[in-house]
């Protein structure tokens, strides 16, 4: 009798209030919009990764042990662009929790849909970079991002930021008994002292106005040890078409 | 005699129910009894607070008809529903009523189900109370997996869907529950 009554109570209350059944359309849209966002979020993490792989490949692993950064990883990360891995993260985080959201997100382990994700940002990341998919955005992007967060390897050596840790780039101004005098990047003037020790790979008739990469160690004020010089398109892993960006690079810092 | 939609399957129900909110009778007339003792047993709230509960959880049933997904069965859809507004309830209200509910053969199934030999045992009414008291003292998130496998008794994808977790961290879920179930049945002497 009892849940009788309670039945006749909830009709009549659906009846009196009355409450409708959300439309179908409804319920499609919002599994559709929490899709939409998951792929939008997916796209978005594999085009800033891309970005990402475009300072990886320039990052100098044959002279990352030379660097006194305290540790490869320590010395690999500086030379990453961190803004990018940041949103690389946090786009990869909001995807995740949009299809989370999806009618079935919730059946799959987080691990599980972690490496998923990552094999697909991975991977689109690659095609992307491949395909310059991403390329108008990232010179706006650029534009907007201060110089300090966006960590490409010639970025820190030409503005000198690496002297420190054994990393000096720059233009050959002339040459002294097992010296080069050197005018860096960010317009300073260095002495630049090498031995029989020290790796001149593939660019021993060094000459004025070659541009130069020195890896070593800082002496004094205006002064570097050489332990091994490698002139700009040898260094830095740079491929055809990076060369072409670094030499961009430089003529505007040559503009400036 | 019955009427042809009194017989018809909870998903023939499910359609009727979206032309005509008449039909929502035949499926709270259906669900009524189990969903009631499932709110018992992971709420302890009063009969009174369980059928203001199941009132809100026929009226978002036909709110969410159209929601209702046919890979699913409707048994696990509507279980889905009820414990999501029956924990609401329980953290609107705050502090539960301290009411045992569970009856003697939930407790023996539960037992049973977390690998104590009851005859073995020789589990007593008394021993019985105490199994009682140590499930109340799980926290929800052992104790709701463990009644809907062991009192509900569905399986671990039905009891995923239930509970929006993933299979992996359910089965988890009901391993944990039972070890703290176990480590505490040892510490009362429930068992050898």
């Amino acid at each position: 009798m009892r849940k009788k009554k309670k039945i006749c109570e909830i009709i009549e209350r659906i009846k009196k209030e009355d409450i409708k059944p959300v439309p179908k359309w409804q319920v499609w849209l919002v599994n559709a919009t929490f899709w939409f966002l998951a792929g939008v979020a997916v796209i978005l993490s594999s085009v800033f990764f891309s970005f990402i792989l475009v300072n990886l490949f320039q990052i100098p692993f044959e002279i990352l042990h030379q660097l006194k950064f305290g540790g490869f990883f320590k010395a690999f990360f500086f030379f990453l662009p961190h803004v990018w891995i940041v949103l690389v993260l946090v786009t990869l985080v909001l995807g995740l929790l949009a299809f989370q959201k999806t009618k079935h997100g919730y059946r799959y382990q987080m691990a599980f849909m972690v490496g998923a994700f990552l094999i697909v940002v991975l991977a689109l990341g690659f095609v992307f970079r491949t395909s310059q998919f991403g390329r108008p955005f990232k010179e706006v992007a650029e534009q907007r991002i201060p110089h300090h967060l966006k960590g490409t390897p010639f970025d820190q050596v030409q503005r000198g930021l690496l002297v420190n840790e054994g990393l000096l780039g720059g233009e050959i101004v002339g040459r002294g008994s097992n010296k080069i005098f050197l005018s860096s990047f960010s317009g300073e003037k260095w002495e630049v002292i090498y031995s029989a020790k020290t790796r001149i790979k593939r660019a021993t008739n060094l000459r004025a106005g070659d541009k130069i990469i020195v890896v070593g160690e800082k002496q004094g004020e205006g002064s570097f040890r050489a332990s091994a010089i490698k002139k700009i398109e040898e260094c830095l892993r740079c491929k055809k078409p990076m060369v072409k960006g670094v030499k961009t690079k430089l003529n505007r810092a040559q503009d400036k | 005699m019955k009427t042809d939609l009194e017989k018809s399957s909870d998903e023939d129900l499910v359609k009727a129910v979206s032309r005509d909110p008449e039909h929502l009778k035949f499926l709270i007339d259906r669900y009524w009894e189990k969903l009631f003792w499932f709110v018992k047993r992971i709420s302890y709230f009063s009969p009174e607070d369980i059928e203001d509960i199941l009132q809100d959880v026929f009226v978002k049933v036909y709110q969410k008809i159209n929601s209702f997904d046919d890979s699913y069965k409707f048994s696990t859809w509507v279980f889905q529903i009820t414990r999501n507004t029956t924990i609401d309830a329980i953290r609107k209200k705050g502090a539960r009523p301290m009411e045992m509910s569970f009856e003697k053969v939930d407790l023996e199934l539960i037992a049973v189900g977390n690998g104590i030999d009851l005859e073995k045992q020789m589990i007593d009414k008394e021993n019985l109370e105490k199994v009682g008291k140590l499930i109340d003292s799980l926290p929800l998130k052992y104790r709701e997996v463990m009644i809907l496998r062991f009192l509900e008794e569905k399986n671990y994808e039905e009891i995923m869907d239930i509970v929006k977790k993933p299979k992996g961290t359910v089965a988890s879920l009901l391993n944990r529950g039972r070890e703290i179930f176990l480590k505490k049945a040892e510490e009362q002497r429930l068992i050898g």
